[in-house]
């Protein structure tokens, strides 16, 4: 498992998941999962549609109870944190999220500061700050003063992505951050999230593309039936094999003759 | 239209001086017309601020122990409504809601209804919205009863079992009114049909209180109810604690609700409506909308007091009436014109 070391500087901050079952309606839906991650990891986690790994993003977040095994952030489990804490060392991007009501795009990057803030206190000075430099690198200043019903379902996910930066959070989960996005937009939250990383916080997100997930994630988690079948390097986990064991489908992977980057090629 | 147009602080100040104004020509205008100026010397005789005396006492009785008490219930009722209309909308994110979408209203109107037909009502002047408002808190305890289990209470199931308990309460409303006499059943009609005859400063000092503190408290949550439109998931992980804000929430706004609703009888459509034209005004942010929504609900409730009392006079007309009248056409006025500024409600 390569872990880029973080930059200079910036103290390493942990996520773990301990022997984590989690059940609904009878049905068990995440099987005994350790995971562990450190500030400045960017990971994907894939696998098939109801596999568990929506469930898995939110059980991480703390918006699930498991019934067996704790997430622990820096060592603290997330049941002994109040939710203000845990939303300013962790934030959810979740695959959709409507807002029906016409909140103007600046008032709704500047919700993401909530954590930070007493009931009683106004955002100051420096809550402005992160709030216009989350819009900016998330390219969505030039929306502050639209109303959130009136821009594009992409344009929407990327304002929510600029509300969960301006949490300041440790570690960022995203549930498919790319599927409404056209390919300019991916390519931008692609290095986005490789920047962020780079800078110190750790990145978990739920890919559905994997050829994206072999190319710009460096860590893969694989889950299949509610288990982690695979964990590490990217390349190493997604083998040929492997996707026809847990996929059912016979794929191969290509080299790009350019760039050299692995392209996915499976029959449709 | 930019909703946020107009500043916070505008809106408010232009409400305040409009709920002053209003709340001066209620007191002066009624059966008997008292003159602008000698109604203002009067309250401000009754502040000590001025000492020569040009009236009849039969004026000072009619203006104080009278219409006062009344101008101020129709406030206190009007803006406990909208800001709990407001509130309603936010936690359960849907235009429908209104104060009464837990059962308290149609709750508050059985109450009544028993403490009319078992004679009660005659005994005290209280026992009346005594009872509706034990009808209301009761009928609401049950919907929320009824939709939490294992902790949890899922919006859904909520709104159904809101619905389900208001069409039972409703029911047995009919029922009763069915099978009571003439005279009754006159009374009944009266009560569900609003208004606020009867207050008198016993009323205001019973339902100040509760309306202050609740819109207080509520006050306090403003920001918490701009997160929880963002949708339940998003808003846990920006640390608002979804479950127990809504609860708190529901609770304040159901209590002020069955308190208003236990002295005016059912007055229908301030709290779905106000709130909806003042977003068009503010935006949807709360730590605006909420104060305004109060201001302007009791503004709307005054006027329509006003014109209950003075439409076909000496007779009044009910105010639950009034409301629906005056605020309808306002309301598909403002919705033809401002269509896109309503349409993501």
């Amino acid at each position: 498992m390569t872990v880029p070391p973080p930059a200079d500087g910036i103290a390493v901050h942990t996520l773990t998941l301990q022997h984590i079952n989690y059940q609904a309606a009878e049905r068990q839906i995440l099987k005994d999962i350790s995971l562990h991650v450190s500030s400045g990891e960017l990971i994907a986690i894939v696998g098939c549609n109801g596999a568990g790994k929506s469930t898995l993003l939110h059980v991480i977040a703390g918006l699930l109870p498991v019934s067996q095994g704790d997430v622990r952030l820096d060592g603290q489990p997330l049941s002994h944190l109040r939710r203000k804490a845990i939303a300013r060392q962790l934030a959810l991007l979740p695959q959709q999220a409507h807002i029906d009501f016409g909140f103007q795009v600046h008032d709704i990057v500047r919700m993401g500061r909530h954590p930070h803030r007493g009931r009683f206190r106004s955002a100051s000075p420096h809550d402005e700050a992160i709030v216009h430099q989350a819009m900016a690198v998330t390219g969505t200043a030039f929306l502050a003063q639209r109303l959130i019903t009136e821009v594009s379902s992409g344009e929407r996910q990327l304002i929510l992505l600029a509300q969960a930066l301006a949490q300041e959070p440790q570690f960022l989960l995203l549930d498919e951050p790319t599927a409404n996005l056209d390919i300019a937009h991916q390519s931008h939250v692609v290095h986005l999230l490789q920047r962020l990383a780079r800078e110190g916080m750790g990145v978990v997100a739920v890919i559905h593309d994997l050829t994206m997930a072999v190319r710009c994630f460096p860590r893969l988690i694989l889950l299949d039936d509610g288990m982690v079948v695979e964990d590490g390097p990217s390349l190493e986990v997604l083998s040929v094999d492997t996707i026809k064991r847990v996929f059912r489908v016979q794929a191969r992977f290509y080299q790009d003759q350019e760039h050299g980057a692995p392209l996915l090629w499976f029959p449709m | 239209m930019k909703p946020q147009g107009v500043p916070a602080w505008a809106s408010v100040a232009l409400l305040s001086g409009l709920l002053g104004l209003v709340g001066v020509a209620a007191l002066a205008i009624g059966s008997v017309s008292i003159p602008f100026e000698q109604t203002i010397a009067i309250l401000l005789h009754q502040l000590h601020l001025t000492e020569e005396v040009t009236w009849t006492p039969m004026q000072t009785t009619i203006i104080l122990q009278v219409r006062f008490p009344r101008v101020l219930m129709a406030a206190l009722v009007g803006g406990g409504l909208a800001l709990s209309g407001a509130v309603m909308q936010g936690i359960f994110q849907n235009p429908m809601a209104d104060p009464g979408l837990l059962g308290v209203s149609s709750g508050a109107a059985l109450g009544a209804v028993l403490a009319i037909t078992l004679g009660l009502a005659m005994q005290h002047y209280l026992m009346l919205p005594g009872f509706a408002f034990l009808g209301g808190l009761a009928a609401a305890s049950v919907v929320y009863g009824l939709a939490t289990s294992g902790g949890k209470t899922p919006v859904a199931t909520l709104l159904l079992s809101g619905v389900a308990v208001s069409s039972l309460s409703a029911a047995f409303t009919s029922f009763i009114l069915t099978r009571s006499q003439d005279s009754m059943m006159r009374e009944i009609l009266f009560w569900l049909m609003g208004g606020l005859e009867a207050s008198s400063w016993d009323h205001v000092r019973l339902t100040t209180p509760v309306v202050l503190l609740g819109v207080t408290i509520i006050l306090l949550f403003t920001r918490d109810l701009d997160i929880l439109l963002c949708g339940e998931q998003r808003a846990l992980t920006l640390g608002v604690d979804a479950q127990w804000c809504r609860m708190v929430l529901l609770t304040l706004a159901t209590a002020v609700t069955a308190v208003v609703v236990s002295l005016s009888g059912t007055v229908g459509f301030v709290g779905l409506i106000v709130p909806h034209m003042l977003r068009l005004l503010v935006g949807p942010q709360h730590h605006r909308l909420l104060p305004v929504s109060f201001l302007g609900g009791a503004l709307f409730l005054i006027l329509a007091d006003l014109v209950a009392r003075v439409l076909v006079r000496p007779q009044e007309v009910r105010l639950g009436i009034i409301t629906a009248f005056v605020g309808v056409p306002f309301f598909l006025y403002l919705l033809r014109t401002h269509r896109r500024g309503l349409d993501p409600l």
